[in-house]
Parts: C-alpha cells; structure tokens; sequence
C-alpha cells in the first residue's frame, strides 16, 4: 500500500524513506489527479463548490482513510476577485491549487490531533489554497479549521453553503460592513474571507495556542474592511451643530469661517499682541483704500 | 491754528498727498480740528511746519469726514500723528508700546521737530522702524 504523500514527505525528510522508493510509490499530484477526474462527475455546475465533491470522496475513500482528502480549488487568480465567478476555463486555463503542505504545518496539526483526536463523524481535508488541513463533519457537513474538540474551536457552515444563501455580492458587502454581529455572524465572515483570499494566505501557524492565527485572521480582515471604517468614523463624528451636518456646505478645516478681513497682507493684524503688536505696520492709505472696496464688495 | 495747515477731505487724497510726494516724510494728523488735544497739537504743527519744510510735509485729516483709514489705523484716540515716507507706513519707538503713531498731544516744537528728523533720515537709509530720539515711556514721567 503507498504511503499517503504528506507521510512520505516528512519521512524523506528524516531521511528514513529514501528518493527511489519515493518515486516509486505514487506522487500526491497523482492523488490529486485521481480527484480531479473525480470532480468532473458530480452534478454541480459550480466549479469551486465543495459539499458534493467531497462526499462523493468520502464514500470512495471510506475505506482508503490513509489517503488525504484534498479540497479542490482551481488555482485561478482572480479568484480572489469577489465579482469573478471561476468557469470550466479557469479550470482548464490554471488548474487546481497544489496541495504542498509545509512540515511545520504538519508538526503543529499531528500536536493537535494528538491532544485533541477527531471525533467520530469528522474527517480531515486538505485545503490546497491555504494549505491547511481542515475538518469536515461527514454527516452535518459542517467545518472548522481546528480540531472539533479543541477549546477555541468556531465550528460553521463551510463557505460555499455561506455564499450560496447570501448570493448576490451585494449582500456579502452589506454583511461585510457590518461591524459587530453575532458571533456565529463573524465566523461564517471569516470563514469567507478566507475561502475568498485564500492565495494570499500563506500561514501555516496551525499552532496549539490557536489564538495567534486567530489574531492573524482578525488583522487580515480589518485590513480588508478599513477603509469603509474610517468613512464611518468620520460620519460619526460629524458635530450635529456642524453646517456640514444638515446643510450640503462641504467640511471645513478648522480656519474656515474666521473673518478674513484685516489679513496681515492687506491690513492690520488685529490679533498681534504684546512685541508683535510693536513690529507691526499699517498698511499705506491707498491699500487701505483698496481693502476697504474689496471688503464692500463682499 | 488748524486753518493755516492743508486739510485733506476724502481718502482719495490723502492716498495722492502721500503717492505724490518723493522725498518728503509726510506727517498726519488724525483727529478734529474742535477737539481741544487736537488744538494743542496744531498749534505745535504749525509752529514746526515752516522750519521742516524740506523735509516734512503736514496735512490735517478729518476723522469724521473721512473714516476710510478709521478701521485699519485704529484711530479712536482724540488725536494722532501717523508718519509715511514714500507710500510706506513709517513706525517710532516712542517707547510707549505703540510704534505706529503718536496719540498724545505734543507741546514742544523741537522735541517734535526731532522725532520728525529721525523719522526723515531712517527711512531715508530705508527703515521701516525708527527709534525716537526721546522715550515717552510712563516710567520716566513719575
């Protein structure tokens, strides 16, 4: 039986599988080969759609369960683009992502897995847009990055399912700019988010302490939503007595509306005080004369 | 004595009096020709008006009649002195704070006639600031 390519990695590694024997057996990409032809059958149209795809693997490879489950995703590079809906091209055109799982990554998975085994019901899947395992409830289709038992676990609905109820972008912004919703709310975002800007995601922080990958996730996102924060803190801070605030008169800076006649150019300083107010000259009568007609005419 | 020195009416000449002349210092007096600080002041202008002919002219101006400069020069004193040389706001360290003008009336003709030399030759080296020859500061008067 080949070893499942993750194992035969970390065994070369060790140095305990040597390269003939590697090529011998079976590559990963072959695995994913395997998937791949695997995926055109099903009966969803939606390329990146996941739920059937892999329950269709789970029932093949119920009894092959050294092999890794591998998520599909077509390695297009607008997928990040949430106005870009991948079709069969992008497929043909990119490809899938290549599921080539870091060793620190797997360290940090196996030291998880060993505190906290998977359940009964769950299986691990390979996520090769983040690479990243994570894991799959085989009977109420639910996912989550950490393992089910885990203390900081944020169990959800996987993406697709997520994306498929909002439907349109529209409503993914709506939800996006949303600052503080519930808290299953926020998961099923992040969720998003990470399905959605997978390819810039190169953590492989699967660590113990989950926090820290947690924090990572948070930052990306407040990176992505930023800018409409600020708009909105902005607003926010519109003084009701501001003109701006029920008039169309734009914002002012904080000189507008000073008076501006009696410039030091034109005329007197009348706010100059103390030596200031000593170093300070009139202006010559014929520029008085002038300011004044300027100021008439104002 | 305010009839014996030129008065000017409107803004319009007091800006030509000041454009027109070249190489005199022209002195101002801010005020009223009734008002008793101003008589006092005239008086000591019109002592001092033939012995600085060749370097200072003199004009009267009426605050009421012409309020132009009213706003800009801050004139609410009863009676002020104001010195220009070539279109140019002249300033005296007189030592009381204020460098713009003189807002007191003087009665001695060469202390007066001093100040108007000194004015004459700094703006002549192109100052903008003279010192006056005497402080009239509050100290040395108590």
């Amino acid at each position: 039986m080949p070893l499942p390519a993750a194992l035969l990695e970390r065994l070369q590694k060790r140095g305990i599988v040597s390269k003939e024997e590697a090529k011998q057996t079976p590559t990963s990409e072959e695995v994913e080969e395997v998937f791949a032809e695997d995926y055109d059958d099903p009966n969803k149209d939606e390329p990146v759609e996941e739920n059937g795809e892999e329950d269709k693997d789970s029932e093949d490879d119920g009894s092959v369960s050294s092999d890794i489950l591998i998520h599909e995703v077509v390695s297009c590079p607008n997928k990040i683009n949430p106005y870009h809906e991948c079709v069969d091209y992008c497929k043909q055109r990119w490809g899938m992502c290549k599921w080539e799982p870091d060793t620190d990554m797997i360290k940090r998975r196996d030291r998880m897995l060993q505190k906290y085994p998977l359940p009964p019901g769950w299986k691990e899947v390979a996520d090769p847009a983040t690479n990243r395992y994570y894991y799959w409830n085989t009977q109420t289709d639910e996912v989550s990055w950490l393992s089910p038992l885990h203390p900081s676990v944020n169990i959800s609905q996987p993406a697709e399912k997520i994306q498929a109820l909002l439907g349109t972008i529209g409503k993914l912004d709506k939800l996006d700019s949303d600052s503080d919703d519930s808290d299953e709310d926020d998961d099923d975002r992040r969720l998003n988010g990470d399905k959605s800007d997978s390819d810039s995601s190169s953590t492989s922080s699967l660590s113990d302490s989950e926090d820290e990958y947690e924090r990572d996730r948070r930052r990306r996102q407040d990176r992505r939503g930023r800018g409409r924060q600020i708009d909105k803190r902005k607003k926010a801070e519109l003084d009701p007595m501001d003109p701006a605030a029920y008039s169309d008169v734009p914002r002012g800076s904080w000189s507008t509306g000073l008076d501006r006649r009696g410039e030091a150019k034109t005329g007197v300083d009348t706010t100059a005080s103390g030596p200031l107010f000593q170093q300070r000259p009139y202006p010559s009568p014929g520029d008085v004369l002038r300011a004044n007609k300027q100021n008439q005419k104002n | 004595m305010s009839y014996m020195l030129q008065h000017l009416t409107n803004g319009w000449q007091v800006d030509q009096a000041i454009m027109s002349e070249e190489d005199r210092v022209l002195i101002i007096r801010f005020g009223h020709d009734w008002d008793p600080t101003c008589m006092v002041m005239d008086e000591t202008l019109y002592k001092c008006a033939e012995k600085m002919k060749n370097f200072a002219v003199i004009y009267l101006v009426d605050i009421t009649e012409v309020p132009d400069f009213n706003k800009m020069y801050e004139l609410y004193d009863p009676c002020t002195i104001m010195f220009f040389y070539r279109n140019k706001h002249i300033m005296i360290d007189l030592g009381t704070g204020n460098n713009n003008k003189i807002n007191w009336a003087m009665e001695d003709v060469q202390e007066f006639i001093d100040i108007v030399e000194t004015v004459y030759r700094g703006a002549r080296k192109g100052r903008g600031l003279v010192v006056s020859p005497k402080d009239y500061s509050t100290k040395y008067r108590y």
